[in-house]
């Protein structure tokens, strides 16, 4: 369970809240789907439009469309994996609501309280330690530094991202 | 003024410490997640501001320099996407607790179309 997010400035955690929404969006938040809440630009248009109108529609109710949970006054939230490897670094600054009134007390949130607790206490373990070579971590530039070839397919798993395919088109001009 | 003359493959601006094929690190490491420092993304950016890819006489670098640029970009971006879309769990922690959000991987691919301009127009299409 990350913190940041509760941090204007800090990242948005977007592969912990798309595998665990419950640990950070409200049930009433979250419309009734499969599509899970990703970082836009990774959401299809039907999903994107799936989590919109479920918010849009609370809204016309008078909800908030849209409401976080703040692990600073939940008690279950205490210990948080990952916590104690911040080393004093103050990351979280919790966003209030727009509105109090609706907090905590929307139509099924009485019961959401237990579920998110249940899943919370078999959440994934905290951060792994750093070292040079992690187990499951990606490849090391070591292990395709042996031919220019190597190299070359090595570079082109490291991203997607367009300007940086163009970058890589460079190296089929340059001189050796 | 040392390092100015120690040109070698790079044209007077070396890389930084980390873009380095003998590195067997599965992530950067801290000092490239730390707000300042010269491993750190600000020094890429910086470096990255120098055109590495074009030499003084205008031409395209060497292969080993764009080589080195790729990897220095590629690991950076790497790394800015693994905070935004891996698990924690499976990260070290001060990637988890990077500065460095997805506006800085935007930002880095800005660097690098602007390091291109120029180039584009005779051979990438």
């Amino acid at each position: 369970m990350s913190t940041e997010y509760y941090n204007r400035l800090g990242r948005i955690p977007w592969a912990k809240i798309s595998e665990h929404p419950d640990h950070f969006l409200r049930k009433t938040s979250r419309p009734q789907s499969d599509h899970a809440l990703q970082e836009p630009s990774r959401m299809t248009e039907a999903a994107v439009n799936t989590w919109l109108e479920h918010w849009v529609a609370r809204q016309g109710r008078g909800k908030l469309p849209l409401m976080l949970i703040d692990p600073s006054t939940d008690p279950s939230f205490k210990t948080v994996p990952g916590a104690s490897s911040k080393k004093g670094k103050k990351r979280m600054e919790w966003v209030e609501p727009d509105d109090n009134a609706d907090d905590g007390v929307d139509e099924d949130d009485a019961s959401n309280g237990g579920e998110r607790s249940g899943e919370r206490s078999a959440s994934a373990a905290p951060s792994g330690t750093y070292s040079e070579r992690l187990p499951g971590g990606p490849p090391a530039p070591r292990d395709h530094a042996e031919t220019r070839k190597s190299r070359r397919e090595f570079l082109g798993t490291l991203s997607e991202d367009g300007e940086y395919r163009r970058l890589l088109v460079l190296l089929g001009l340059a001189k050796v | 003024m040392l390092i100015v003359m120690q040109q070698g493959p790079l044209s007077g601006h070396p890389p930084l410490p980390w873009a380095s094929w003998k590195s067997s690190n599965s992530y950067l490491p801290p000092g490239f997640h730390a707000t300042s420092g010269k491993e750190s993304y600000s020094a890429l950016v910086k470096w990255l501001s120098n055109e590495p890819v074009t030499t003084r006489d205008k031409s395209l670098a060497s292969y080993q320099t764009i080589e080195t640029v790729a990897l220095s970009v590629g690991l950076a971006m790497r790394d800015i996407a693994a905070i935004q879309f891996q698990k924690d769990s499976i990260l070290p922690p001060h990637v988890v607790n990077s500065p460095l959000q997805f506006r800085q991987h935007e930002a880095l691919s800005h660097c690098t179309q602007n390091i291109l301009r120029g180039w584009e127009d005779m051979y990438v299409t």
